[in-house]
């Protein structure tokens, strides 16, 4: 009992950090970024390399894969995304997906479908309570991990120049525009932190459990659901929506079904879509336009 | 169609002299491929193109209908046609429970719950292992029983030739009856709807029935087309109806040009040759499918055929 409520909160916190990354691209830019999906796909693979190919130890794998993401990122919003700034979100969407398809399949031709782990001997050992609770200490890492990169980005959106910009084009771009904050920068600056949220995620993921290049469109899909839970645009939601989500998840899976075991929170997704358009959390606004 | 009446007898001809070029080979297959996915392709067409509904579920409701008729015909000894008919009514009925909540949702939430709906559908053609055979897949769906014709006398289609007639009268119909819709007064109050939601309200559409109606039948064709497609294969498996063939028809019709009635086909054909070239290389495919969806919805929104057809009217004068 025990044991599932934690691998559930374990699950929870990678998806509120892919949640979180979504979000903050959707709030501050209205792009419905699923291509942060093979960015997460990427990461444990550029983690992956740092670590067993130039012997990287984590933490700096981790980094290089955040910073590496970030620029391809930006490029991603250079090329994708930047001209369908003044377009409809269907056709951001339908750009978002080509760039998951792609970036998912470029991993495949790069580097095969093969099942990987990021090796991470220093942390090769296990907290136990004999009978209750088996946590090895890459898991503790990725509650370590989540929580400081939300206090991180709160900080900076809530203190730097750059994070006072993203708010203000999040209320209102053109006004934003009007007292001459630079929308490109924004923009490169949002995707870049995203991206490396991201990133870092999949990091956690290659090293905690396995990864493959195909993770990235269900991760992405899930965190999709959690930032809905959440009301999107709420990083506070997203991070509840993430916990909520991943318990969920781990407990379906124990109790209910293994054969169906995204069955439930994609019918969630669709339930609390068309009773509560606006999130479990978040403020009722009325039919989203 | 007043003006473009050749075009129809141009596609009749060549499709009733094309199996005398194909015989039983791989093009008559090829072929009969490609008229069941540009049934799928400008199905959905009605959706995006003329309804302004992005949909990333027509994968799933052409399982549903394969899985129905292939089911059907096996276990319950169902007769095909009726089979089909049955699997269509079915797949629309499906499209209607899943169409009157979700079209509360509007834009990029309508499409995402789509998305959930394929996955949705995806996991349970692959758990449900008593009735669809989960990931082994379905073997050993019966092709349909012979007919006779007047005048031709006794057709099978066992044939490759046989059936690539049955997917081909279907096809041609179909499309008829599309474009008979399109040009009709539902068609035109389709497109306001597309254009502007609110001013169709307010001219006394009922905006909400109109999208129901069209989800429903677009849902519909594309399980008549998953059953003509089971049928010919004799075999169903989940992938052949996953997330990814979902996302290859909508790519078919913005690659041709969504809200054109021609241009959903000539996508299935240009991305059946893309497909056909790099059989082997199935990862870089998809990853071209993935810089093409980026590349024409930047710079081809209006999809490849309405610039070429400009190209081809610049170079060779037609008066019309």
């Amino acid at each position: 009992m025990v044991q599932i409520l934690v691998n559930g909160l374990v699950n929870g916190a990678i998806l509120a950090l892919i949640a979180i990354s979504l979000t903050i691209i959707f709030s501050i830019l209205r792009v419905p970024h699923f291509g942060l999906g093979g960015i997460f796909v990427w990461g444990a693979f550029v983690a992956y390399f740092a670590v067993t190919l130039w012997k990287f130890n984590f933490l700096l794998a981790m980094l290089v894969s955040a910073a590496s993401m970030a620029v391809l990122g930006v490029l991603i919003e250079k090329a994708a995304f930047k001209r369908l700034r003044t377009a409809t979100e269907d056709a951001m969407f339908v750009s978002a997906v080509g760039v998951l398809i792609a970036l998912e399949n470029g991993a495949l031709l790069l580097w095969g479908d093969k099942t990987r782990s990021i090796p991470v001997p220093q942390l090769d050992f296990v907290f136990s309570i004999p009978g209750v609770l088996r946590l090895p200490a890459m898991r503790v890492v990725i509650f370590v991990v989540t929580g400081l990169a939300i206090i991180g980005l709160h900080f900076y959106v809530k203190k730097t120049r750059m994070g006072k910009a993203m708010r203000a084009v999040a209320q209102g771009r053109v006004a934003a525009r009007l007292l001459g904050i630079p929308i490109d920068r924004v923009a490169s600056y949002t995707f870049a932190l995203g991206s490396a949220m991201a990133a870092v995620a999949g990091a956690l993921v290659g090293a905690a459990f396995t990864f493959t290049f195909d993770m990235g469109s269900l991760n992405i899909v899930k965190a999709f659901v959690v930032v809905v839970l959440g009301g999107l645009g709420s990083v506070a939601g997203a991070i509840i929506g993430g916990f909520l989500l991943g318990v969920v998840d781990s407990f379906t899976l124990t109790y209910i079904t293994s054969e169906y075991k995204h069955l439930v929170s994609f019918s969630l997704l669709i339930l609390v879509l068309v009773f509560r358009p606006s999130g479990l959390f978040g403020q009722k606004l009325g039919r989203p336009q | 169609m007043k003006t473009g009446w050749w075009k129809w007898v141009l596609f009749l001809v060549l499709g009733i002299i094309f199996p005398f070029i194909g015989k039983e080979g791989y093009l008559t297959h090829l072929a009969i491929a490609m008229l069941i996915f540009s049934i799928l392709s400008s199905s959905l067409n009605l959706l995006m193109g003329y309804t302004g509904l992005v949909s990333i579920a027509h994968g799933a409701f052409f399982g549903i209908g394969a899985y129905t008729s292939g089911i059907l015909m096996m276990r319950a000894g169902f007769p095909f046609l009726a089979a089909l008919v049955v699997a269509t009514a079915f797949t629309g009925l499906i499209a209607l429970a899943i169409g009157i909540p979700s079209f509360r949702t509007k834009g990029i939430y309508y499409v995402i719950v789509t998305i959930a709906f394929q996955l949705i559908v995806s996991e349970i053609f692959d758990g449900w292992y008593a009735m669809t055979g989960g990931g082994l897949g379905l073997r050993g769906i019966p092709k349909p029983g012979q007919i006779s014709l007047p005048l031709l006398g006794a057709m099978s289609f066992k044939s490759k030739v046989g059936y690539y007639y049955l997917a081909f009268v279907f096809t041609l119909l179909i499309h008829w009856g599309i474009a008979r819709l399109i040009k009709s007064p539902v068609g035109i109050s389709l497109m306001a709807i597309r254009d502007n939601e609110t001013k169709a309200l307010m001219m006394g559409l009922n905006p909400l029935f109109y999208k129901i109606f069209v989800f429903v039948l677009a849902s519909g064709l594309a399980g008549l087309a998953g059953g003509l497609y089971v049928h010919y294969l004799e075999f169903a498996h989940p992938d052949l109806f996953s997330f990814f063939v979902s996302v290859d028809i909508f790519l078919m019709v913005m690659l041709g040009g969504a809200g054109t009635f021609f241009g959903p086909p000539f996508g299935v054909f240009v991305l059946e040759m893309i497909r056909e070239f790099l059989h082997e290389f199935v990862a870089l495919r998809l990853f071209i499918y993935g810089v093409l969806l980026v590349v024409i919805i930047i710079f081809l929104p209006e999809g490849l055929l309405k610039p070429l057809t400009l190209l081809v009217k610049r170079i060779v004068p037609v008066k019309e």
